[in-house]
């Protein structure tokens, strides 16, 4: 074959090129420390890099939960050993007390001890952990009972928790959750639920009601206004009795009120635009003197007025709006300790050292949610250690996928630099020379 | 008898090949670094010999340079052609391809899935502080810089696909400046040649532009015999055609024009591409090239049909396609992460989403702050601000319960068929307000995370995609993406050796070596230095005939 000198230099160049470009090649990843830089330069590598690099940052992910898991569970264990400490004096304190020889003074004294006792575990209730209620179930920003002391509700729910329903799951693994909180009634309620019935009511003394009642165009109006709903006031129609002469008796009325006030908020809600809420129902009771309006929402602001026309000028009612309710229903261990006080009260030895089977249940209860939230923190560490062994296979997967060997690379760049040399060494040599170097 | 004088011309005949045979050196060696310049040979003989009568038969005349021809071999033409349409076309698609590459940023620490997993990662945060606004606020600004992600890469290949498009006219008034240069040069060519000569550098001329019209676009390139002329030569035409149809054919010229187009072939287009067509109208079939790959890139979906419902786009994975993916990734991701929309077998099932649970609600005034119907991913809308939920929804039923008819399921739908990768971004109602994000299925619990934990289940989902989970999605699409580039880098490389291959051999042909040229020059050298001696031997026989003969 003839060789031309285009061809030498063009070819030297050819090669020239694609020994830097191979050179670089191993420059950048030394540079980088990665095999690849773009997808090209290996899709499998690519394509396993990205599910790699999501999977450690899952495993990350799942060890900042448990870590906050284990605080919650042990914020938890803490509280309950404090509420178990307390049960347990509280029980030798009865113990005590129901002892007959005791001088009312001393049973006082004993009293005062456990009045104190019954104080703290209502504080307890409300623990936090980061400033959220542990035992409130969803509702971390309430307190799960009453703790002002000056309340004529103290020591009661402040608020409804489900103890099936509320737990608070944390994802701790691929498909794998777990429930971090006790709630107040599996704990103080010996595992029911907490519950706090309904606010903002309305009790109205009523003079005028007599049975049977009848309703007709001058009474049957209902006018109320419901705070917190769009549409007010709200204006509903009694309807007729099915029994003739009218409503013979309170149950009767009070459902045809509740019923045509409901069917009106049914109404409204209908016409409500996207996204705002809809109007919760109300309840209406009646006995002898009082009739009571409350809503179902349990905001404590929400609170019904009634306006003094129709049904309720027709009764002659007087209003009283209470919009601070949160009455809630007495926890069984807070009862409890209200039974021993009373009989200390009473002198009445019995029904204190009947309560004692009633302490055992109560510590018992403590005792089997604080083994289930220890069996919890035990989960907790093993899946904590099973994470750990995870994100260093993963990270050692993901370095073995897209790091390079940098002995390797260092080698290939070392070589690819002698190539380069030698090259440019034999290029100078054969470029430079011709015939005409030697023609005089 | 022979005429006196007769020697001192036969070496002045030698003295004048010598020179022509340097002058055709000289020619080789000025031309040596001109591109495709092919070397020349002087076609040397012995002039016609005279015939004499006295039995001693023909007597030589000297020597004569009848020609002088070029040194080209033109099936190594018609082979780089051939093999250069194909360089230009992978050329273009592997640069293009790594620009999308660089665009998808992946894999690195700034790419889709740091930033998936950056903002998953922040919803797991918020699971476990429902109420903390600083939490609140990171989930916001995870999903913007998530939605951002989309807007850039969207408007990026945007941005590249009017480059490309700038590209293509580029393109197309090379191959017709091209095209009328080599008519130029054919009507040069051919009056020259006329006369039984050979245009040498004007061939060389036109073979080298075609040499760079065949990596614009697939050509065949022949000379055509029409016939002879009166003078008994072949009529030669040259002729070059693409798919069939004479772009130059000899002193004419069909030129390639582009238009903008009224409709837009793929959805996701830029407006006002061009399209590449004949002169007359007619349809520009293209095999190879650089205009080729141009157009697979710029207008490539996979071969779907096009915005018309007719036309199909280049069976080729461009910008179109990709644009249509991240489009269908926003869609979908959307609508399960709003409303909990997920496949089951092929049929949209409602599930639980953003829409339908409750936002924290921080006075506890009432159901007033609670926000069902809130939608986190909505798209830009007037002023390039995001829209509401509402005006996102508008019209459509709000939130519709489990088991709603499928006539709801498709109204909605319908509205994030209005999403794309480059008008996504989080709804007005939680940029305004944080406390919209919703966690909770009932209002006013603000510890509770029912709908939080099945928002995060949509990270998980393997039957959101064809693909799977919408990593898998993203993972695949950078994969195939990757083997595209991949292949067409490599097909671009082969491409060139192959092409510099036959380079070499053209050039091992046709390329001037300047050894050669050196040996010839003194090889004529040489010549002349005889026939000058032998002009100086003729002059002292005349020397001796004329002045020392003794005539009287």
């Amino acid at each position: 074959m003839r060789i031309t000198n285009n061809m030498v230099i063009s070819n030297m160049i050819k090669n020239l090129g694609n020994n830097q470009a191979r050179l670089s090649k191993y420059q950048e990843q030394v540079n980088t420390g990665k095999k690849i830089s773009v997808p090209s330069d290996d899709p499998v590598v690519a394509a396993r890099a990205l599910k790699l690099r999501t999977d450690v940052a899952k495993v990350e992910q799942y060890q900042k939960n448990i870590g906050d898991a284990q605080s919650w569970l042990d914020a938890t264990d803490e509280a309950m050993s404090k509420l178990g400490d307390v049960l347990q004096r509280a029980r030798e304190l009865t113990v005590q007390a129901a002892n007959g020889t005791n001088t009312p003074e001393e049973t006082q004294k004993i009293s005062a001890e456990l009045k104190q006792l019954k104080i703290q575990a209502i504080h307890q209730s409300n623990s936090t952990y980061a400033g959220r209620y542990i035992f409130s179930g969803y509702k971390t920003d309430q307190k799960v009972m009453n703790d002002d002391e000056t309340s004529a509700n103290f020591g009661k729910y402040a608020i409804d928790v489900n103890t099936t329903g509320e737990k608070i799951f944390y994802e701790v693994g691929v498909g794998d959750s777990i429930s971090i909180n006790v709630t107040g009634g599996d704990l103080f309620n010996l595992g029911l639920d907490a519950s706090n019935s309904s606010n903002g009511i309305s009790t109205s003394q009523i003079d005028k009601l007599t049975y049977p009642y009848t309703v007709d165009a001058t009474n049957d109006a209902i006018s109320i206004s419901v705070d917190g709903n769009p549409s007010n006031p709200l204006v509903a129609t009694i309807p007729p009795a099915a029994t003739p002469g009218g409503y013979t008796d309170a149950a009767s009325l009070a459902k045809a009120i509740q019923d045509a006030v409901n069917t009106q908020i049914d109404t409204i809600n209908v016409g409500l635009p996207v996204g705002s809420a809809p109007m919760l129902p109300i309840e209406v009771s009646i006995d002898a003197g009082h009739i009571e309006l409350r809503t179902t929402s349990k905001t404590s602001t929400s609170a019904i007025t009634i306006t003094n026309s129709g049904f309720f000028a027709s009764v002659n009612a007087t209003n009283t709006v209470e919009t601070t309710g949160d009455v809630g229903e007495t926890p069984s261990m807070i009862k409890m300790f209200d039974d021993v006080i009373a009989g200390m009260e009473k002198g009445d030895s019995k029904a204190i050292s009947n309560q004692l089977d009633t302490f055992d249940e109560q510590i018992g209860n403590v005792l089997r949610v604080r083994a289930d939230v220890g069996a919890r923190q035990n989960r907790m560490v093993l899946t904590e250690d099973r994470m750990s062994n995870d994100l260093i296979n993963f990270t050692e997967a993901m370095s073995n996928n897209e790091n390079v060997d940098v002995a390797e690379a260092i080698m290939n760049l070392k070589n690819e630099e002698s190539v380069f040399q030698a090259s440019l060494a034999a290029g100078a040599r054969i470029i430079q020379q011709s015939l005409v170097d030697f023609l005089k | 008898m022979r005429q006196s004088f007769f020697g001192i011309n036969i070496a002045l005949s030698g003295l004048y090949t010598a020179q022509r045979n340097l002058d055709t050196i000289g020619h080789n060696i000025s031309n040596v670094t001109t591109p495709g310049y092919s070397r020349q040979l002087s076609v040397q003989n012995a002039s016609r010999p005279l015939a004499v009568l006295d039995g001693t038969g023909m007597i030589g005349t000297g020597s004569e340079v009848s020609g002088v021809n070029r040194v080209r071999d033109e099936y190594l033409d018609f082979k780089y052609w051939s093999e250069n349409t194909a360089n230009g076309e992978w050329g273009k698609k592997s640069e293009l391809l790594s620009q999308i590459e660089t665009s998808f940023g992946e894999p690195s620490d700034s790419g889709f899935v740091t930033i998936t997993n950056e903002f998953f990662n922040a919803y797991q945060e918020l699971a476990k502080d429902p109420s903390s606004p600083a939490v609140r606020a990171l989930v916001r600004e995870k999903g913007v810089t998530m939605a951002k992600y989309f807007n850039n890469t969207a408007t990026r290949f945007e941005k590249q696909q009017e480059d490309i498009n700038d590209m293509v006219r580029l393109n197309v008034d090379q191959i017709n400046s091209t095209a009328s240069q080599i008519q130029q040069l054919n009507k040069q060519i051919y009056s020259y040649e006329l006369e039984g000569n050979s245009a040498n550098d004007l061939r060389d001329s036109r073979t080298l532009l075609v040499d760079n019209l065949s990596k614009l676009i697939n050509i065949q390139a022949t000379e055509v015999s029409y016939g002879k002329l009166p003078n008994g030569e072949d009529d030669i035409h040259f002729l070059i055609t693409v798919s069939g149809k004479p772009l130059v054919d000899h002193y004419n010229i069909s030129k390639i024009t582009i238009q903008q187009r009224d409709d837009k072939l793929n959805t996701e287009d830029a407006g006002n591409l061009y399209d590449a067509k004949w002169e007359n109208g007619n349809k520009l079939d293209l095999t190879g090239g650089e205009l080729k790959g141009l157009l697979d890139i710029r207008d490539g979906k996979d071969g779907a049909v096009g915005a018309d419902g007719i036309t199909g786009s280049p069976l080729y994975k461009g910008i179109p396609y990709y644009q249509s993916k991240l489009n269908e990734f926003v869609r979908t991701f959307a609508m399960a992460f709003n409303e909990g929309y997920t496949n089951s077998n092929g049929t949209l099932v409602d599930g639980v989403g953003h829409a339908d649970g409750y936002g924290l609600d921080p006075d506890l005034t009432g159901p007033k702050t609670s926000s069902t119907g809130i939608r986190f991913f909505t798209m830009f809308g007037d002023g390039d601000l995001p829209v509401s939920s509402s005006t996102f929804i508008g019209g459509a039923t709000s939130t519709p319960a489990t088991g709603t008819t499928p006539a709801d399921l498709s109204q909605i739908k319908a509205r994030y068929q209005n999403i794309t990768a480059k008008n996504f971004t989080v709804s007005s109602d939680v940029m305004n307000n944080t406390n919209t994000i919703s966690t909770s299925d009932v209002a006013g619990e603000n510890g509770n995370i029912n709908v939080l934990n099945k928002i995060l289940e949509v990270r998980s989902n393997q039957s959101l995609f064809y693909e799977g989970a919408p990593e898998d999605f993203m993972k695949s699409l950078v994969a195939g993406l990757g083997i595209d580039a991949q292949q067409a880098n490599r097909f671009s490389k082969s491409q060139d050796t192959i092409v510099s291959q036959i380079d070499n051999r053209r050039m091992s042909v046709s390329g001037v070596d300047i050894n050669e040229e050196m040996t010839n020059m003194v090889k004529y050298q040489q010549a002349y230095n005889a026939a000058a001696k032998m002009i100086t031997t003729m002059a002292e026989l005349y020397d001796t005939l004329i002045n020392r003969l003794g005539v009287g």
